[in-house]
């Protein structure tokens, strides 16, 4: 960069991926959820503007609600612990608090000038909340329709959609089989899209979703 | 002075009529044969040209301008969506306007705006002249002025639209744009932004961004307002500003002010002054600016996006 130009900061897209991992999940699910978010990670490293525009969150729900990753730009994040399973489904609590956590970003990025694109939120089950959830799902629903914010719940098989998608305006979807591989290639391919949006976009087409979705 | 022999038009030989009548050799030729007589030229010699009224010639401003395809828009084989339109006589108008990514055919929609909008202006000499040559008006009426201007650059703009649209048998959404627009006279300026973009100002203070004028996404960076989603009461920015001590201004699509903006709107690059100066003493082209858009330092950690920049400069005054 020459120093007759202006340096602005990149724009961000922030993105929390609230995981779960209940006993449910354990054996292959919890493995290839593991793989597809490593593989997810190198794949956004690989496009050349989402790369310096995605931050990344991670919130778990299993044992106990957890944020194991801070949001961090992707490019500085080198791959993550392998995530185990066990334990009930707190669903709600972990969505309260990634939603939290946006707000908190959006706060940041509005704070040091830094502009941002709509969050989104991947929330991903195999089955049902078991603690209080409604006033999580009505938020992350008051969001989405207000076009605050990108709610995409992910039903892994045994997943209840009908409460999965109370957690977004648009509903939820079901993964085929375990393609969590397939789903997280079409992540970073649309994140890829919405870093490249300009300001005059309005609007970002995503990726069809055939290869990892059940058709609705 | 010799005078230019006045030739007659040709008149049509008689010919045989309808019907295998016999021609008569003395009648007057059939008049529906007869070739149209020449239109004769009004010479318009002692009026001004259209549009020019009664304003003064503006010197000593130069103006140049560029729209060039973003690399993002380059690799999907999309057209550049950007579009620029300037004119120095009878005075400065520069125009940029910048399609929708969203809207397929918005590079139509930008290109008919500024173009439209330049022409308008340029018809309209005869009631700008007064406006912003003349010594500044009290506050109010100056805010009357901008207001009623403002009125009418939107509603022709958004007419423009709705024709195209028509034409085209397309809604509105598929053409639009936002719309940067400046227009500038011997002792005030004014200048229009519907949408996002900067106008940028270099006079004493240096270079920097028209006050007021920074504001135009939503909260998100990839939402902004269009010419055709807006009443004339907003949300937009028009301003009417001395230009007293103004040596430069230059519109810019937000591709382009990404790296001759800051997001916040508080600083502008360097390389805006220099092309100011360049441009003052005529040795800025648009070359320049194209391979500028495409050098690797103004293309690194950017969106790719289309880049537009339009600029006036004059030389510093006495």
């Amino acid at each position: 960069m020459t120093d007759d130009l202006i340096d602005n900061p990149s724009t961000r897209c922030p993105v929390a991926l609230v995981l779960d991992t209940s006993a449910s999940m354990r054996g292959e699910p919890i493995a290839l959820l593991n793989e597809g978010a490593n593989l997810f990670v190198e794949a956004v490293k690989e496009d050349e503007l989402a790369r310096w525009s995605v931050d990344l969150a991670v919130f778990t729900f299993g044992e106990s609600v957890r944020q194991v990753l801070d949001f961090t730009p992707i490019e500085h994040i080198v791959g993550f612990a392998p995530l185990t399973a066990g334990g009930l489904t707190p669903m709600g609590a972990a969505v309260n608090l990634a939603l939290d956590a946006l707000e908190a970003r959006k706060a940041l990025y509005r704070q040091h000038g830094v502009p941002y694109y709509q969050p989104w939120l991947v929330l991903i089950s195999d089955g049902a909340p078991t603690d209080s959830w409604q006033d999580a799902a009505q938020r992350a629903h008051t969001l989405s329709s207000q076009r605050k914010l990108l709610s995409l719940p992910l039903g892994v098989e045994g997943a209840d959609l009908d409460i999965l998608g109370q957690f977004s305006a648009k509903g939820a979807l079901r993964l085929q089989g375990l393609k969590f591989r397939e789903f997280f290639l079409w992540l970073s391919a649309s994140l890829a899209r919405v870093s490249a949006s300009s300001s005059s976009a309005s609007t970002v087409a995503l990726p069809p979703r055939d290869l990892w979705a059940e058709v609705e | 002075m010799a005078r230019a022999r006045r030739s007659s038009p040709p008149r049509a030989k008689p010919r045989a009529g309808f019907a295998g009548k016999k021609a008569d050799a003395v009648s007057p030729p059939p008049r529906i044969l007869s070739l149209p007589a020449p239109i004769p030229r009004v010479e318009l010699r002692g009026l001004p040209p259209a549009g020019a009224g009664d304003s003064p010639r503006l010197g000593g401003w130069r103006l140049t301008g560029e729209a060039v395809v973003g690399l993002a828009h380059r690799r999907l084989a999309l057209p550049c969506q950007d579009a620029v339109a300037w004119s120095e006589t009878p005075r400065p108008l520069l125009v940029l306007a910048d399609g929708a990514g969203s809207a397929c055919v918005s590079e139509l929609g930008a290109q008919a705006i500024t173009h439209a909008l330049r022409r308008f202006l340029a018809s309209c000499e005869d009631l700008i002249g007064p406006w912003l040559d003349a010594a500044p008006p009290d506050p109010e009426t100056a805010r009357e002025q901008t207001r009623r201007w403002t009125r009418r650059l939107v509603a022709h703009a958004q007419g423009v639209l709705a024709d195209l649209g028509a034409t085209l048998r397309r809604p509105v959404a598929d053409l639009r744009a936002t719309l940067l627009l400046a227009v500038l006279g011997q002792t005030a300026g004014y200048a229009l932004k519907i949408g996002d973009g900067a106008i940028v100002v270099q006079d004493e203070r240096g270079s920097h961004v028209l006050e007021g004028s920074h504001d135009g996404k939503g909260e998100f960076a990839n939402e902004t307002v269009f010419v055709d989603g807006i009443d004339s009461g907003g949300p937009l920015f028009a301003a009417f500003f001395p230009l007293a001590g103004v040596r430069g201004i230059a519109l810019m699509s937000d591709g382009a002010a990404e790296r001759l903006v800051a997001h916040d709107g508080s600083r502008v690059a360097s390389r805006l002054d220099q092309w100011f100066e360049s441009l003052a003493q005529g040795r800025l082209g648009p070359e320049v600016l194209v391979r500028a858009f495409y050098a690797p330092e103004m293309l690194e950690r950017t969106s790719l996006d289309d880049r537009a920049l339009v600029l006036a400069a004059r030389a510093p005054q006495g």
